[in-house]
């Protein structure tokens, strides 16, 4: 239905694209395995979901923290990596690595600093002709009423005892307050808060950088977006998920804030010193870890589950500020504008999950850096409105380009410990992109695409152009063919605002 | 890289790297604090106005240099301070009772309120990383690598 022609970007390897092929192995199609022959100490071979378009982003340094995620002691099956993988700290941005309970270990490295950095994606009945005339007002309301970009503070500072309950519960602890609707929580991964939370184990610094920043953004890669649907690829799953052509979305993509990165912060700490008490040979200081069941690394996962509460929290009261702006200029309230949360899904967390390991059930910790949930239809956690078609899996696109609705595929479980890939992943680093563009051109002709960009500073714009990101549909595409996950609908984007 | 430049960027495809360089250890660390909080804004535009005392213990330079860095951005969200100025008074190194080896930061950092009408911010910094750290002797001082979470 789009009479909108948004343009594909071109391709940027990065600069070590030389020959990677002879480190990778190829299985099938779309899957690469890096042997364990690669590198000494490597405890399974590393897995990557990509396909031969894809191949000229991998550079040999992501090859390279692929393989040192194999190294951990209890990995299991293989140190994976998903089609918009690159370069990270320890970890690569796009990977998932399970370990076993008793031998494996857990760490901070994998889930990162940015404690359930993720998306959400909310539906409205407008259309898109409702928005695209008010797109500059629009725009200028959310980022007035929004906090983000460097330096911003909350409209409010919550009191020691409402940290202490958004740690433990999450979106539900921020609805009970009054940012959101009952339907809310129902509609997101676990239910918007995870089990296990201990606020003891969070320090008084997180707890003093958390505080303030409550209903923010953030800066960087962070946005909030206006988008549209313009094409439907499974109209079953789209029926369950209450999606259809022309329909208006607003996607918001952030996470824990100050209080993530403190958690994660103090814990390397104590990991650091962990590794060398339990001996562990670490191939690179940022993959500290602990034995899964000691006091270290249990310490760290109750921690950092109030991070992910956090986050859910800061999502959920963002979409509620939303959701003020969008009444107050149009005139209706939440009900009326069909403002109800379609997912929330994290992606740069740690799980404890059941799956199946040479045949067993199994209950393992799930790593997940840069990288999605996608559980298929029918698994128990994935919710009961949903059970038929899937999980949602919500796949943000670049400024400028396309994001994604998947469901949940039938091979997540048994090919990628029920993950799928996070967003379009970058081929270019920031100071690069700054130096090949500014900020206002990237602007000029986003708007020339149709896309009204609302940013605190031009430099940003240049930093996330959609250039430096991977062709979302290349990375999507991966994913659908392996039957990880499948494509639902495309959602253009109208309006951005950026921190 | 000239041998004048107290610190440069190296290009990262998700974060920065920087490498720092000082003659001595305390400038060492000056440095490095300086090309950390230039990622967030122009720390000409900072008026040094308010002072904190740092006092950091641990077990290596490197470990030492990630907290040292890491304060610094604690300082940013919750005194909601910009820092402009670090001065680092001491880097020691002393054996604990246990036989341990410790090493020691001792520095004040001045800033001013965050005001993002006079402070020309740039980007968040979220993190100090672990990956590929380094703090190494060199011919004519010290020099440490460093990436940044953004």
């Amino acid at each position: 239905m789009s009479n909108r022609n948004y343009e594909k970007n071109d391709f940027n390897s990065p600069d070590d694209s030389s020959d990677v092929r002879k480190d990778l192995s190829r299985v099938s199609e779309n899957i690469w395995d890096i042997p364990m022959s690669h590198a000494g100490g490597m405890n399974v071979p590393g897995r990557i979901f990509l396909s031969e378009k894809l191949l000229g982003t991998i550079d040999r340094e992501t090859i390279n923290q692929v393989a040192n995620v194999a190294k951990l002691p209890g990995i299991l099956d293989f140190s994976m990596a998903m089609p918009d993988v690159h370069m990270g700290y320890g970890f690569t941005i796009g990977g998932v690595a399970a370990f076993c309970p008793e031998e494996g270990v857990i760490s901070p490295g994998g889930v990162g600093f940015d404690i359930n950095c993720g998306v959400r994606l909310m539906k409205t009945n407008l259309q898109l002709g409702d928005v695209e005339p008010h797109m500059e007002k629009l725009t200028d309301k959310l980022f007035h009423t929004i906090p983000s970009g460097v330096g911003s503070k909350g409209q409010f500072k919550v009191t020691d005892e409402e940290l202490t309950q958004a740690f433990l519960h999450g979106s539900q602890w921020a609805v009970e307050a009054g940012y959101g609707i009952e339907s809310d929580t129902k509609n997101c991964e676990s239910y918007g808060f995870m089990e296990g939370g201990n606020p003891e184990k969070v320090g008084t610094k997180a707890r003093k950088r958390g505080r303030p920043q409550f209903g923010t953004l953030g800066s960087g890669n962070h946005f909030l977006e206006i988008q549209y649907i313009d094409k439907i690829y499974d109209p079953a799953a789209a029926a369950a998920y209450g999606l259809s052509e022309g329909q208006v979305t607003v996607m918001i993509h952030c996470g824990s804030r100050g209080a993530g990165h403190q958690i994660c912060t103090d814990h390397l700490q104590n990991l650091n010193q962990a590794v060398k008490k339990y001996k562990i040979n670490v191939p690179d200081m940022q993959l500290a870890c602990a034995p899964a069941q000691s006091k270290e690394a249990q310490d760290y996962y109750e921690a950092m589950i109030c991070g992910a509460n956090y986050a859910w929290a800061n999502r959920q009261i963002i979409m509620h500020w939303t959701r003020e702006v969008f009444e107050r200029f149009y005139g209706k309230d939440t009900d009326e504008l069909g403002m109800e949360l379609l997912y929330d899904v994290a992606h740069n967390v740690a799980k404890y999950e059941t799956h199946t390991v040479d045949g067993k059930k199994k209950d393992v910790y799930v790593h997940r850096k840069g990288a999605t949930r996608a559980f298929p239809a029918g698994h128990n956690e994935v919710p009961l409105q949903y059970r038929d078609a899937g999980q949602p899996v919500l796949i943000p696109g670049s400024m400028g380009t396309p994001s994604f609705i998947l469901k949940g595929g039938p091979n997540s479980m048994s090919l990628s410990f029920g993950s799928a890939c996070h967003g379009a992943g970058r081929v270019m680093g920031r100071g690069k992109a700054k130096n090949n563009m500014s900020g206002e051109e990237v602007k000029k002709e986003l708007a020339r695409q149709g896309v009204t960009v609302r940013a605190e500073k031009a430099e940003v714009i240049a930093e996330e152009a959609p250039s430096v990101y991977k062709n979302s549909d290349d990375v999507v595409d991966v994913v659908d063919r392996l039957g990880i996950a499948q494509k639902v609908a495309r959602l253009i984007p109208v309006g951005v605002i950026k921190g | 890289m000239s041998s004048k430049a107290p610190f440069i960027y190296l290009d990262h495809i998700a974060d920065i790297r920087f490498i720092a360089r000082g003659e001595t250890l305390e400038t060492l660390f000056e440095n490095a604090a300086l090309a950390t909080l230039s990622v967030i804004a122009d720390v000409e535009t900072v008026t040094p106005e308010i002072d904190f005392e740092i006092e950091l213990e641990t077990v290596s330079l490197e470990n030492l240099i990630v907290d040292f860095l890491s304060e610094l951005l604690f300082l940013f969200d919750s005194e909601e301070t910009m820092i402009g100025k670090v001065s680092v008074s001491e880097i020691g190194k002393y054996e604990n009772e246990d036989g341990e080896e410790k090493y020691v930061v001792k520095a004040v950092a001045s800033g001013e309120p965050i005001n993002r009408e006079r402070q020309d911010f740039k980007t968040e910094v979220k993190a100090v990383t672990y990956s590929g750290i380094r703090v190494d002797k060199t011919e004519d001082g010290y020099e440490t690598e460093v990436v940044l979470d953004l």
